[in-house]
């Protein structure tokens, strides 16, 4: 498995404008192969774009990132990528959707990952759509028709950026384990965005928060649980210490003060 | 398939021609002013002979024209859709070039180019590229950042994603461009055979209308309508049969 290696990542957008905006701060993060890592902060804090980053989707200002000891580039074989809504693509079916990138290699390699696909779309449930188009699928089947287009390749890396966060509660659960026992089932890097707390805690092995203006990485915190969890974890005293840390870190003190009070 | 929308409009038109028919016969007016829709039908039998021959000429230069049209105009579009230089090279000339009413230049080019086929194409050119051209470039144009993202993620090179991202992106809007392009391409033909031809419906509703037979001028007339309505279910056809999911994307299609 593949380790990432963020060093001081610094992003300006718009660096030659009158505006100049820092969106990530010298950052530096070591991420090693098979963790579950999440990045975790309030809205605008940059998560989104340190994970293009890694993506290859934005160039770093300055820094660099480096994948499995090469530089990441887009397209890079050994990232998967995960979108906030499910962006497929409108035009395909679920199953030609999953092997789009399969489709931009050649069309032969199509052929050559067509099983892996369906054996993908079988663990993901979604089989029997198989030939449907996505907009004939609710929220939570094209969420994880998008996953499995993000695994079909079989990156060493699965980038994902808020997956769930369009999700109804109760879908958003099922999907949460299911990730995990994807995680648990592939031994992959996840490096998954999201701004709830206790979605962090129950998912990652580590949680990186962030804040913003500029965006940093304001703490790292490691979640020692035991996979595969269930979601009583986070009712222990080390889910709520972990809570209120991060609460901490990202509202400060004054505010976890009046949190806990009501 | 429910008939209310095929029998509502049979109703209402068949009123309409019988108000038409008795409004000519109740005030007997003359057939060179407004000729009944019973006088336009015996015209039509008296020439039926002839219909076929112009009809095809009209169509030949139509599907041509409007072959050229689309040959040129969807590339141009993607061309002027990706590239900042050749989108400002190109593009004011090409709104100019739109912006001169066709039948000021066609005499023109009758000049320049003679009565053949070739002035005529170019005429049916002139009206119906630019729709097209526009409606590809504003599909190319419209396609989500997110599914370039998508592209851009998985490695695929430009051409790539153009093929399999923009260009099935831009698909119902190249459509909605085609449709107003093939009827475009009717009036230009017609346009065409005003100004030079010997054959066409165009030049058939000249010569009538010179000799006062407006009867058969107005035969030519429907003839040309029911001519535009078919190329216009035939492209609708076409996306529905070969790019299904592109009808639904934009209502109207
Ligand atoms: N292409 C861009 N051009 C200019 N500014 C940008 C661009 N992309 C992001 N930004 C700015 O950078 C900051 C960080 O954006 P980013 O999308 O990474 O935040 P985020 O943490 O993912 O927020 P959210 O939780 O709302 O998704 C924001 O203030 C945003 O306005
Ligand atoms: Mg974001």
């Amino acid at each position: 498995m593949k380790d990432v290696l963020i060093d001081r990542v610094t992003k300006i957008f718009g660096a030659d404008s009158s505006a100049p905006f820092t969106a990530l701060h010298d950052i530096s993060l070591d991420i090693k192969g098979g963790e579950f890592l999440s990045l975790l902060g309030p809205s605008g804090c940059g998560k989104s774009t340190l994970l293009r980053c890694i993506a290859g989707l934005e160039t770093p200002t300055t820094g660099n990132v480096l994948v499995g000891g090469g530089g990441a580039r887009p397209g890079f074989d050994n990232i998967g990528f995960v979108f906030q809504g499910s962006n497929l693509l409108p035009w395909l079916s679920v199953l030609d959707n999953v092997l789009y990138p399969a489709r931009v290699k050649s069309r032969s390699t199509v052929e050559q990952y067509r099983d892996r696909a369906h054996e993908l779309l079988e663990q993901v449930g979604l089989s029997h759509v198989a030939n449907q188009r996505p907009e004939s699928l609710s929220g939570g089947m094209q969420q994880r028709a998008g996953i499995a287009r993000g695994l079909v390749m079989d990156p060493d890396i699965l980038l994902m950026d808020e997956p769930f966060s369009a999700l109804d509660a109760m879908t958003r659960e099922e999907l949460q384990f299911e990730l995990v026992r994807l995680h648990q089932e592939t031994g992959k890097t996840f490096i998954f965005v999201t701004h709830a707390i206790s979605e962090a805690i129950f998912l990652s092995s580590r949680i990186a928060v962030m804040e913003a203006f500029p965006g940093r990485i304001s703490q790292l915190i490691d979640v020692e649980f035991e996979y595969p969890r269930t979601l009583d974890l986070l009712n222990s005293k080390q889910a709520i210490d972990i809570d209120a840390a991060i609460r901490a870190s990202i509202y400060g003190e004054a505010k976890t003060q009046a949190q806990t009070d009501r | 398939m429910p008939m209310r929308p095929v029998i509502l409009p049979i109703i209402s038109l068949a009123v309409l021609l019988l108000a038409w028919e008795l409004y000519v016969w109740i005030f007997a007016v003359p057939s060179y002013l407004l000729p009944a829709p019973s006088a336009i039908w015996a015209s039509g039998t008296q020439i039926i002979g002839a219909v076929p021959i112009h009809t095809w000429a009209t169509l030949f230069t139509v599907l041509a024209g409007f072959a050229v049209s689309v040959a040129v105009a969807i590339p141009l579009g993607v061309i002027i859709s990706v590239n900042r230089l050749a989108s400002e090279a190109i593009y004011p000339l090409l709104v100019f070039a739109n912006a001169i009413p066709v039948i000021a230049v066609a005499p023109i080019i009758v000049v320049m180019l003679g009565t053949g086929i070739e002035a005529r194409l170019v005429i049916n050119f002139l009206v119906c590229f630019f729709p097209i051209m526009v409606a590809t470039a504003a599909g190319i144009l419209d396609t989500p950042k997110d599914y370039l993202d998508l592209g851009k993620s998985t490695g695929a090179g430009f051409m790539t994603g153009l093929l399999t991202i923009r260009m099935p992106h831009a698909t119902p809007f190249i459509f909605s461009g085609l449709k107003i392009g093939i009827t475009l391409s009717v009036i230009g033909a017609v346009v065409g055979e005003f100004i030079t031809s010997n054959r066409g419906l165009g030049y058939l509703i000249v010569s009538s209308t010179t000799n006062f037979d407006l009867a058969q001028a107005m035969f030519s007339v429907v003839v040309l309508a029911f001519m535009s309505v078919i190329l216009f279910q035939i492209v609708q056809f076409a996306q529905k049969l070969w790019f299904p999911w592109s009808i639904k994307a934009n209502g109207m299609g």
